[in-house]
Order: C-alpha cells, then sequence, then structure tokens
C-alpha cells in the first residue's frame, strides 16, 4: 500500500527497512484469520493488518506512542502465525520488533507496568536468580488468591500460578562425553529451560549421545536475548546476542561445531535471528550471520543424522503442540511429528493448530486475561484428541499449559529420548 | 372491466400503464395460472403480455436467450430442445390442475410465478435463473435491471425480486434467462410401500451424498418414492449403483430409463396424481426434513398428496381448507403454506400472512415500483 | 481523496462526543472505538487507494445490540457503514467521516449446523473458510469460495453476492443462501427466507444479497450446504493462442461439462505466478487454463478425457492431469498466488472485476494489451473463464504522483468494454466506491431511479451506506411527482421544495 514516509526518513536503514516491509501489505486481510488476538477480540486494531497500519501511522508521523497504541502492540503475541498466511511476503516480525524498541525508546509506562518488565528482565535470564525466585514463590503461594484481586498485583499472581510447584533438581551435565564421531554439536543452556525442566537437557544429552554426537559445552553461552528482545530492549538482547556469538565462534574457531542446537523454540527463532539483529554491527554482522546459518531446532538435528532405532516406548496417543516459534518462526512444523510417529507414537494434531497457547515469552504474565483466553481454547482442543500425552518443542509452552491439561505435558525430545532407550519422562 | 390491453413492445406497454389513472390492470399471460390462488375476483382491465413474444437473441454457446416475457414457455422449450438445451429449473405445467388448458403458459408468467419444477432440488428455482429483464413499472417507467452472464453484481438483484413477484411491482416486457445443456443420459431410481416418514428419510440421504440427484419425490397415491440422476450414461449407471447400495435398507429398487423417466417426472411436475381431486388444494413449503411431519400432524395418512423437493414441498388436497391449523403448522415447521385452490369459497388469505414488520416493508417496496396500486396484486387483492 | 462522498453532516461531527456516550450506554466501553490513533486503522479496507476515518466504530455482539445502534442511530440522523472482515475490494467499507462504522466481526458464531436439512446457522461475522470448517465433519461445505475465503465474512458475502473459482458449478452465494436475519435502519429486526426452499411474499432476501450495505445490516445467515464431492481431478492446459484457450473453454461448456473450477490465466499472469511460487508452470505459452471437475470417480475419469480431447481439438501444447492432491494443489499454487505474485513486481496493483461473454475474451484481452501499452501500465489477467469473469492486474506505483489516477482510468476503460461487448461491470466484487461512477455506462437514468425508490423503501433517509454504488444521491421528494395514496403523503418527514 502507499506509504507515506519523508525522504529524511528514509535515510535512516531501521525506518527504509520497515517500510519496505509495510509496502508489501496490500491489506487483503488474510492474517485477522490466523491472528490469536483477532480471532479471540474481533477488533481490527487487534490484528496483524491493524498493528502494520498503527506502526506504519507511528513511524511516518514519529508520533509520541499513545497508551492505545502500546495497549495494541503490546497485545501482539509475537506468534508470527500472521507470516505463515500472508501471500505477500510481509515479514511482519521486523515490523514488531522495530515498533516495541521504538516505543521502550519513547514511551513511559506507568510504573507498575516498568516494575514488573524490569523485573522479569532481570531475573528469567538469569538461572540462579530465577531458581531462587521460584523458591521464594513457594512462600508466597498461600497469598495468591489475594494477589489476585488486586489489579496491581495481578501479574504477581500470575507468576506465582505459572511456577511449578516443586522445583526439579538441576540435573548435573555429564562429563565430557566420549567423541560421538558423526557431528560435534553445541545445545544451548538457556535460562528458564534449566530451572524449569531440566530434564529436556538430559534427555537431549543421551539422545545425542546415542546418536553418536558429541556435546561441546561452549564458555560463555548463556540466555539467548529473547527475552528482553521483546520488551523491546533492543541494547540487551544485542549485547546477549554478542556474547553468544562470541562463545560459539571460538569453538567454531576451535575445534569446529556442525550446529548450534536449541531446545526451546523460543530461543531457536531468536538465534536464527542474530545474523538480522546484528547486520548493522561491522564487527559482528559476518559471525552472527554464521552462527544463525548454523542454529538447528533438535528435531531438525534427529532429523538430520537420523533417529535411532525406538520402540522402547508404548504406542502412546501423543498430542502434538506444534509451537508458534517452531512452525511459524523457523518454518518447521511436519518434522517433529514425523519423528514421534516413526518413534512409535499416534500423533494426533489439534484443530486450530496454528493459534498460540498464549505462552509467547513473558506474555502470559504481562497479558494474564488473554494468555488465559488461549490457554483454555488450546486445551479443550487438544482435550479433544484424548491424548495420552502432549508433546511441545517448547518450555513457554509446556509451562503454560500444564496447569489446563489432564494429560501430562513432556518435550518432543524427552519422548524420542524414551522411545529409544531414555527413561521414563517425568509426569508419565 | 372485461378490457383486454395488448401491448406489443415495452413503449405501447408503458403508455398503457401511464394512461390508467384510476384502474387497475390484471398483468396476464397465457392465464394458465389464473386460477391460482385465486380468491375473489377483482375489478380489472387485463394487460395480456402474449404479443411481447420475440425471440430477441438466444446465443447457445453462451447459454442465454432473451425474449419476450409473452412468449409461449413452450415454444421457448421447443427452440431450446432442438439445440439439446433446457431450461435448468423444469418448470411444470399446472394449466390443466388449475381449469386452464395444457401449454399456454409465458416465460415471464412463469418467472413472475417463480413456478419451479422437480429439478429445484438440484439446479436452483426459477429466480436463480433469471438474469436480467426489461419491464414496466406502475408508474409508467420502462427500466431494466441486470444482464446476460450470470456473474453480475451490479447494482440490485432487481430479477430475484420480480421472480415470484406475480405481476404485483411491474410488467415483464423482455427477460433474459440462462439455459444449459440437456443431459445425455438420464435414470430414475423407483422404490416401493414406503411410508411417508420411510420416504422421507430415504430421499435425505440420497440428497446428502454427493450423487447431485435431480429430482427426489414421493408419490404415495401411486406407491412409488423416485429419485432421478442425469448426466453422462457411466456416471448415471455409477451413481444409480451407489444410489441403490445407500438405500437398501429402505426396499429394493427398480431402475426406470431415460423414456420412462422424462414421463415421470413430467407428470410429477404437472401433480398428475392429484388432478381431479376434489377438495382444498395446499402448497406448504417447509424443510425438507419435516415433509412427513406436516402429513401425520394434519391427518392426512390417507389424503390425496405428493411430496417434492426431497420432502421440502407438500402438495394436498383436503376436504375443508382448515386454514388456520395448516399455516399454524407450517410456520411451527420453518415453512408456509399457500392456499393454491378451494372447491367452495372461504375467508382464508390464498397466500400465507407475513409478520407486521415484514408485511409493512413489502408495502413500501410496492410504493418504489408501483405507488398507485396499478397492478392487482394477488396477494393482496383488495390492496 | 479525489473521491466525491457525501457532504458530512456539521451537526453530527460537533456531537461526536455525544453519540460516543451513547454508544457506550448500549455496548461495553471498550467495544466503541472514538480514539483518533486507533480510527485510523479502520479507515480503509481492500481498496487501499481510498481513506477515511469513521466517526466511531462500535463493536456490537449481538442483534439486539445491532438492533438498538440502528435504532439510536436512526432517530437521530446519523449515517451508519457496516464493516465485516474488510476485504472488500471495491471499498464497500469505506467509512464516512459523519458515519459510525458497525463492525460485525464479532457476531462470530455458528448458531446451528442442520444435517438433515442440509443447512446451517451462522453470525455474519463467521468467516466463509470458518462456515465450510464448522460443516466438513459431516461431510458437506459451503460452496462459494472466494480467494479472500480465509479471511472475509459470510455476512460480508451476502452484501455483495461473492462468487470464487467454484461458483461456476455451485452458483454464487444468492444460490447458497436460504434466510437473513435483517436489521432494518430503523432498528426493526425482519427475517427474510427462512429454512425452507422459499418463503411467502416477495423475494426480499434475493434483493438483499448483493445489495452492498445499503439495505439492511445482516445479522444472521441460513447458509446451504453442498455434500462434499468424493472425488476431484485436475488438469493444466497451456495453448498457444489466446482465442485457442477461449474456444477449449467454450467448447468444453458447449459439451455439458460444468466443470467445479475453470480458470485462465494469460502469460503476463503465469510469469510472475511462476517467478513467486514455482509451481511449475510452462513459460512458453500464451494462455493456460486450469480445469478442476468434481464428482464421483466413474464421473470425473470419462470427464476429464473428454476435457483433454477437447483440449487436444484445439491445440493445447501442455497437457498435464493431476496424479494426486498434492500436484493438483501445484496446479493451483500459481493461480492462487497470482494476484500476491503481481504485488511482488511492483509497488502496487490494482484488481478489476468484470463480465463477459465468454466469446469476446480474445477480443477483450487484446484491447487491454493496446491500452495498456498505451498508457504506459503493465496489466495481466487472471480469468475465471468459465463465467466470464475476468480480473485484470493492473501495475503501478501509488507512491508516484499521478500512477494511481491513471491506473483508475485504465481500469474504467476496461470496465467500459466490458459493458461494451456485452457484459457487466462486476461479476463478484461488487460496485462499492469504486465502480459508482462508472453506473450510468450500464444503466439509464430510469434504471437507477428504480434502483433508488427500491432503496428508499428501506431506507428513506439515506442513512445506510451513503455515497457507494449510485452515483449521486437523490431524496425522495427530488425524484419527480410525489404521489398522493389515500389521503396520505408518503415520507411526510421530508421537507418538501
Amino acid at each position: 500500500m502507499r506509504t507515506d514516509f519523508t525522504p529524511a526518513q528514509l535515510t535512516d536503514p531501521e525506518v527504509a527497512a520497515s517500510e519496505a516491509e509495510i509496502r508489501k501489505c496490500v491489506r487483503c486481510g488474510f492474517c485477522t484469520a490466523t491472528c490469536p488476538t483477532y480471532v479471540l477480540l474481533g477488533d481490527e486494531l487487534d490484528s496483524p493488518r491493524g498493528r502494520i497500519y498503527l506502526i506504519k501511522d507511528m513511524l511516518e508521523g514519529e508520533r509520541q506512542p499513545s497508551p492505545e497504541v502500546v495497549k495494541h502492540i503490546d497485545r501482539c503475541l509475537s506468534c508470527l502465525s500472521c507470516s505463515t498466511t500472508c501471500p505477500s511476503g510481509v515479514d511482519y516480525r521486523k515490523l514488531i520488533d522495530h515498533a516495541r524498541a521504538y516505543v521502550e525508546d519513547r514511551y513511559r509506562r506507568p510504573w507498575p507496568d516498568r516494575l514488573y518488565r524490569s523485573l522479569l528482565a532481570a531475573v528469567l535470564p538469569h538461572p540462579e536468580r530465577f531458581r531462587l525466585a521460584l523458591r521464594l514463590a513457594g512462600l508466597a503461594r498461600p497469598f495468591r488468591g489475594m494477589l489476585e484481586k488486586a489489579p496491581l498485583l495481578r501479574p504477581a499472581a500470575v507468576m506465582l500460578a505459572l511456577a511449578p510447584r516443586r522445583l526439579p533438581r538441576p540435573e548435573p551435565e555429564p562429563a565430557a562425553s566420549e567423541p560421538g564421531g558423526r557431528g560435534r554439536v553445541a545445545v544451548l543452556q538457556g535460562c528458564a529451560e534449566p530451572v524449569l525442566r531440566p530434564q529436556i537437557r538430559a534427555a537431549t544429552l543421551r539422545l545425542f549421545e546415542r546418536m553418536g554426537l558429541t556435546v561441546v559445552r561452549a564458555e560463555g553461552e548463556a540466555c539467548c536475548g529473547a527475552l528482553v528482545h521483546h520488551l523491546g530492549r533492543e541494547a540487551a538482547a544485542r549485547a546477549a546476542a554478542r556474547a553468544n556469538i562470541d562463545a560459539w565462534t571460538a569453538e567454531l574457531e576451535g575445534d569446529g561445531l556442525d550446529a548450534i542446537v536449541i531446545t526451546a523454540a523460543g530461543c531457536g527463532t531468536s538465534v536464527k535471528g542474530y545474523g538480522y539483529l546484528l547486520r548493522d554491527d561491522p564487527d559482528y554482522a559476518a559471525k552472527a550471520a554464521r552462527v544463525s546459518a548454523l542454529a538447528r531446532d533438535v528435531s531438525e538435528v534427529i532429523a538430520a543424522f537420523g533417529l535411532p532405532p525406538a520402540g522402547r516406548a508404548g504406542p502412546l496417543t501423543v498430542a502434538y503442540q506444534s509451537a508458534c516459534s517452531l512452525q511459524h518462526g523457523q518454518g518447521v512444523d511436519a518434522l517433529p511429528a514425523l519423528l514421534l510417529a516413526q518413534a512409535g507414537f499416534v500423533v494426533k494434531q489439534p484443530a486450530e493448530a496454528h493459534l498460540c497457547c498464549g505462552s509467547a515469552g513473558t506474555y502470559n504474565i504481562l497479558e494474564p486475561v488473554i494468555a488465559g483466553r488461549l490457554r483454555a481454547r488450546k486445551a479443550a482442543r487438544l482435550a479433544e484428541l484424548k491424548p495420552d500425552v502432549v508433546a511441545s518443542g517448547n518450555i513457554g509452552c509446556m509451562t503454560q499449559l500444564a496447569p489446563a491439561c489432564e494429560a501430562p505435558v513432556a518435550h518432543t525430545v524427552e519422548l524420542l529420548d524414551w522411545a529409544t532407550g531414555g527413561p521414563r519422562p517425568e509426569g508419565l | 372491466m372485461g378490457e383486454t390491453l395488448q401491448p406489443a413492445d415495452a413503449r405501447e406497454a408503458a403508455e398503457m400503464v401511464a394512461a390508467a389513472e384510476g384502474r387497475r390492470l390484471e398483468i396476464r399471460g397465457g392465464g394458465s395460472k389464473a386460477g391460482y390462488g385465486a380468491a375473489q375476483p377483482v375489478e380489472a382491465a387485463v394487460l395480456d403480455t402474449r404479443r411481447l413474444a420475440q425471440i430477441v437473441d438466444y446465443d447457445p454457446q453462451e447459454f442465454v436467450l432473451t425474449a419476450g416475457a409473452g412468449a409461449s414457455l413452450g415454444e421457448i422449450e421447443a427452440l431450446l430442445a432442438a439445440h439439446g438445451q433446457r431450461l435448468a429449473f423444469e418448470p411444470p405445467d399446472l394449466g390443466p390442475l388449475l381449469g386452464a388448458p395444457a401449454g399456454c403458459a409465458t416465460l415471464g408468467g412463469t418467472l413472475a410465478a417463480n413456478l419451479s419444477g422437480p429439478r429445484r432440488v438440484a439446479a436452483g428455482a426459477a429466480r436463480d435463473h433469471l438474469l436480467g429483464f426489461e419491464a414496466v413499472s406502475g408508474r409508467g417507467v420502462v427500466f431494466k435491471s441486470g444482464g446476460r452472464v450470470v456473474k453480475n453484481v451490479t447494482g440490485f438483484d432487481l430479477a430475484k425480486l420480480m421472480a415470484g413477484s406475480w405481476g404485483a411491482l411491474a410488467v415483464l416486457t423482455i427477460v433474459t434467462v440462462r439455459t444449459v445443456a440437456r443431459p445425455r443420459a438420464a435414470a430414475t431410481l423407483r422404490l416401493r410401500g414406503l411410508t411417508d416418514a420411510q420416504a422421507v428419510e430415504a430421499m435425505g440421504a440420497a440428497l446428502s451424498l454427493p450423487l447431485e440427484v435431480s429430482g427426489a419425490a414421493h408419490l404415495p397415491l401411486e406407491d412409488q418414492t423416485v429419485l432421478r440422476l442425469e448426466g453422462i450414461a457411466a456416471s448415471v449407471t455409477a451413481r444409480l449403483d451407489r444410489l441403490a447400495e445407500t438405500l437398501a435398507p429402505f426396499g429394493v429398487a427398480e431402475v426406470l430409463g431415460d423414456e420412462a423417466t422424462r414421463s415421470l417426472w413430467t407428470r410429477v411436475g404437472a401433480l398428475a396424481p392429484l388432478a381431479g381431486r376434489a377438495g382444498a388444494l395446499w402448497r406448504i413449503s417447509v424443510p425438507p426434513a419435516r415433509g412427513a411431519e406436516v402429513l401425520e400432524a394434519l391427518g392426512a395418512g390417507d389424503a390425496p398428496r405428493l411430496l417434492d423437493w426431497a420432502g421440502g414441498l407438500v402438495w394436498l388436497t383436503l376436504a375443508e381448507p382448515r386454514a388456520a391449523e395448516v399455516r399454524a403448522l407450517a410456520e411451527r415447521l420453518g415453512g408456509h403454506a399457500t392456499l393454491v385452490r378451494r372447491d367452495a369459497p372461504c375467508d382464508a388469505p390464498a397466500f400465507h400472512p407475513e409478520p407486521p414488520a415484514l408485511a409493512a416493508l413489502a408495502e413500501r417496496v410496492r410504493t418504489a415500483f408501483d405507488p398507485q396500486r396499478v397492478f392487482v396484486d394477488r396477494r393482496r387483492p383488495g390492496a | 481523496m479525489a473521491l466525491q462522498m457525501p457532504d458530512p453532516d456539521g451537526e453530527v461531527l460537533k456531537a461526536r462526543a455525544a453519540i460516543a456516550a451513547a454508544m457506550r450506554k448500549i455496548l461495553p466501553a471498550d467495544s466503541v472505538i472514538d480514539l483518533a490513533d486507533e480510527l485510523r486503522v479502520y479507515e480503509t479496507d481492500g481498496l487501499t487507494a481510498y481513506r477515511q476515518p469513521p466517526l466511531l466504530v462500535v463493536l456490537p455482539e449481538t442483534t439486539a445490540q445491532v438492533s438498538t445502534i440502528l435504532r439510536w442511530c436512526h432517530e437521530h440522523g446519523v449515517r451508519v457503514v457496516p464493516r465485516g472482515s474488510g476485504t472488500s475490494l471495491s471499498g464497500g467499507a469505506l467509512p464516512l467521516q459523519d458515519g459510525v462504522l458497525l463492525s460485525l466481526a464479532r457476531l462470530n458464531q455458528v448458531i446451528e449446523v442442520d444435517a438433515r436439512n442440509r443447512l446451517a446457522v451462522v453470525q455474519p461475522g463467521v468467516t466463509n473458510l470458518a462456515v465450510t470448517r464448522a460443516v466438513e465433519a459431516k461431510g458437506f461445505f459451503y460452496a462459494p469460495d472466494p480467494s479472500s475465503q480465509i479471511a472475509c465474512s459470510i455476512g460480508g458475502n451476502v452484501a455483495e453476492n461473492s462468487g470464487g473459482v467454484h461458483c461456476l458449478k455451485y452458483g454464487l452465494t444468492t444460490h447458497n443462501v436460504l434466510g437473513v436475519t435483517l436489521a432494518l435502519v430503523t432498528g426493526e429486526v425482519v427475517k427474510l427466507g427462512g429454512l425452507a426452499f422459499d418463503a411467502p411474499g416477495f423475494d426480499l432476501l434475493g434483493v438483499v444479497v448483493g445489495s452492498e450495505g445499503l439495505l439492511g445490516v445482516v445479522t444472521e445467515v441460513v447458509v446451504k450446504l453442498t455434500p462434499a464431492p468424493e472425488t476431484i481431478r485436475a488438469a493444466l492446459l497451456g495453448f498457444p493462442t489466446v482465442e485457442g484457450a477461449a474456444q477449449c473453454v467454450a467448447d468444453i461448456m458447449a459439451a455439458g461439462v460444468t466443470p467445479a473450477g475453470l480458470e485462465m490465466m494469460d502469460r503476463p499472469a503465469i510469469h510472475a505466478a511462476e517467478a513467486f511460487v514455482h509451481a511449475g508452470y510452462p513459460l512458453d505459452v500464451e494462455a493456460l487454463l486450469i480445469v478442476e471437475l468434481d464428482g464421483f470417480a466413474d464421473e470425473c475419469e470419462p470427464l476429464l478425457d473428454e476435457v483433454c480431447e477437447i483440449a487436444r481439438a484445439n491445440g493445447v501444447t501442455t497437457l498435464r492431469t493431476a496424479a494426486d492432491a498434492a500436484e493438483r494443489a501445484r496446479f493451483w499454487a500459481g493461480r492462487k498466488a497470482a494476484f500476491p505474485a503481481m504485488g511482488a513486481l511492483a509497488p502496487d496493483y490494482y484488481c478489476m472485476d468484470g463480465t463477459i461473454p465468454r466469446r469476446a475474451l480474445p477480443d477483450v484481452l487484446q484491447r487491454t494489451m493496446e491500452m495498456s501499452r498505451a498508457c504506459g501500465l503493465d496489466v495481466a489477467n487472471v480469468f475465471h473463464a468459465g463465467d466470464g469473469n475476468l480480473h485484470p492486474l493492473i501495475l503501478y506505483d501509488a507512491n508516484k504522483p499521478g500512477e494511481l489516477e491513471k491506473a483508475e482510468a485504465f481500469g474504467a476503460d476496461i470496465l467500459r468494454l466490458c459493458v461494451e461487448v456485452g457484459g457487466v461491470l462486476t461479476g463478484e466484487h461488487g460496485v462499492g466506491v469504486e465502480k459508482r461512477d462508472l453506473m450510468p455506462v450500464m444503466f439509464n437514468a430510469a434504471d437507477l431511479e428504480q434502483q433508488q425508490r427500491l432503496k428508499q423503501a428501506f431506507d428513506p433517509d439515506l442513512l445506510l451506506n451513503p455515497g457507494k454504488v449510485f452515483p449521486t444521491l437523490h431524496r425522495c421528494a427530488e425524484l419527480g411527482r410525489v404521489h398522493v395514496h389515500g389521503g396520505r403523503v408518503p415520507f411526510p418527514h421530508l421537507p418538501r421544495f
């Protein structure tokens, strides 16, 4: 569609990049059909088409973001379902990321909002702090009802509800494995995953050993930066990216890496986007691109190197919940389901598989009402399949869905590990 | 009164209408449906359309025919047949049933009555095949609407309004209709011994499959429930097999060939089993699965009756009109009832009364075309 | 904006806050949108060339709320513009500066599926595809399938009498709707049609379908369900000349074969689509046909053979029949991507919509190419060949001053040509604002006046969607002699001049 940027505005490469995407949009409206917030709210303002228009308006006018515009931008899950649907190839992700950063720079949020966001940004990316916070959550749990009643404290109540009752014991990192010979990979440790479900990494390591892959622990690896990125804190996101790029580049230039494997789909999308994030950084652009090119979701690596002989698990019915970051962000949709079927499970996919479960990073904490409605909807669709277990490729989805699903929730790789000789996943 | 006006073209018709001033005009083609629903006669001159009978344009390759509204339906059908085509909605000849000679229907009258035969269940009604028209409004103005192509959303679809308006809004002078190719083969599956309820079940089952059944009727007076299939020969055979298989629980089926099919369905459309039966003739339109319920609720298990459109169209002759009862029942089941012919005078309106808001809207629509109420509206003959 | 719309009512503009407050008594506060930043998002639909933020936006959830909103607006002389999914390509949902934009998006429930009577009752905000999804488990589908079916609303389909590829065999919206619940401008709610095959009285249902939001607001739709076909077969046919392809289409139809879909693409469209999605289209043909047949296997196979015979008799140079569903999807992939593919070639494209007799196709295409060369804008054609409905796609750059106007002039010339060869201005997109000023090409003053009179039977004060479909507005008093009937003057509240 027509845009009204001035030539001066277009000299800024960020603005120019966004303008190019906006131009591609023809307002066909297809995206509204698959956007979770539009499906729930029926308001053009909470649809990708509407958000593109709000962003266009905001950038063209160099406007101070109003509370309403911020509200609608905040309501975006960044699930990227719209990108999958868009026939014109609009890269919506670029627009929403630009908009979030723009808002963060110029808009002064109400203090409770600022407080929660800072808290999340300070705690979640750091496993030790997160673990501590969860222990404290255990103490605060009896007060959840009270917290829920005070609107200001609602996010705290939600966080408490999401916190697991029992903190899993951290799994010890196995001693450096025998070099497998088939390949050398790094497996991102992550931040929330090791605290909430360390069994995922453990299962991955066991499976990779069985597959003959050598897992390397890269020094200096930390949180991928997705969380702060989605809060609009671009500088922090870039810093996190650089730290990881340094860690992996050291390995790449050392004994080499065949892949950088990520078990949390949300993080995978982030790492695959490092190249774009640091495209304007002369020192890191090339390194970031190299790292992004090597990034793989764990399911992609298993498929590439081949699943070991399976059959150790019963023919359970698995409802495969396709995480947004995996199907839309990374374009990996059929693969994990195929692997599970290969492993001997009966795999079913729910209706409305393209709709987000409401996790979306910290969305379920900051937008609890919408997240709650999406969770209920997803849980209902999953329950219709009458599964023995729900499989997902993302710790965020697992945490979001577990309280709402009768069936236990496990990571895809935990089930694949079990089927090829590993232990039965916890909860089954 | 007693006067008949016979315009030769739209301009003459417009002059006649404009000159009506205070007089009523009843639009009539061949008069085949003059007896349809007629309650009390109205004092009006007759506006006879039969001189508006020219074939303006027939384009078989484009499947479109434009003709004067007063053209004989029989002649039109013969012309189309000569080119291997026909009108998809299979208009029946109700003349004899209503006390008029056979074969006197005009194309315009058929469309104005939205008269549609058994194939309506698959191919749509007359209103779905009127693509465009020229007419003279009650204000004596010549106007046109629609076009000569099927996909047309330019302006309001006045053709739909004209179809089924029974001459109350305007007099059609030229009409453009869509034609379709005659199928190469046709056959009928016949079941016997079914009750009304079983017949409705069977017909419903048949129409819920992608078999393109083009006729579904139940003739209890002749103990037959019939389903028609048309198309290319190999396809008809295969579909017959599938249909027989599906309907096996309802009994053993016979198959009728091309010729027998043709004559049977002409009889169905003309309501042949009901010919010569005394009593009040009702046309009851309901959702098809409820057709048998109509008959049961009225205790009409032995009455002269016929179900068409898979049960969605119930033709029934009752000794007494029982209008209030029939209408209430039809409404309860989601439909309406028309008293097509009555043996003895009775108060009941022929056409089903509409709710007040809708009736008021209809009156405003009529004003849009005929503010002076020049044309007789047989639905509201006094008004 | 060059487009002339009715002058806004100054009093209404001044009363904006009061109107919003009144709406907030009918709806929850956040179902009324009145902030400038937010209103802008509603300023356009699929016809992005025209933009106008509305006075307010309201998002009701029930028929009762719609009725109350209309009643209030009617009593206060406030104009209303209904909106479905905002995917109209003719500006059907373009707001008015002094109009309340009434979005039906929140009336999004499937009320009932009645498989025994082969019908479903749905609210207008349900998308076209969602209707099919709701009934497919029972072996049915909702047949009309506009290309925007994933997003377009059934209420919008009713307003525009939408078509789609499969309407060739299964009919347009008007052939697939049994009834609607209509909220009139006064707030009165009436049911037109119903659950049976017909209804008493005038076929008002038939005239409301395709009435582009001018006669009332649809709050419920009863749709006809069609049994889903058992087998679907498809053929991809490439021809060295447009004439050959067009004759092939005519011969297929003349043979009495009614394909489920019969689409044509011209050379520019083929190349654009191939570059975009790599469907495997031949690049050495002037025209490509995609023929889809559905039904029973025993029916599709011989018919497919027949279609191929006809194609060979017309000089086909590429002939492929799909071996399976995946290949069939690839045949269609290019056609489905044709519009965005064109969008990738130029910053903007303008999608036209007209219908012509099938035989006029080669002539119309040739003259379109001549016009293209004359005005310097590229054009590609995608054509519902089976029913003569063409979609020329004109490429331009909206950011270049004057290009939009040139594209529109070119488009208008194409539509005039359609009417000239015996066709019509619009086959499925509707008149909206886009073709409003071309109506006199097809209709004379008497024709337009009669349609206007019908409009006034529903909406005498012209409050519903003014500025659409008809080029000029006439109040009843201007339409000539006012008739006195039974001592009463009709429309007594209108001022007499």
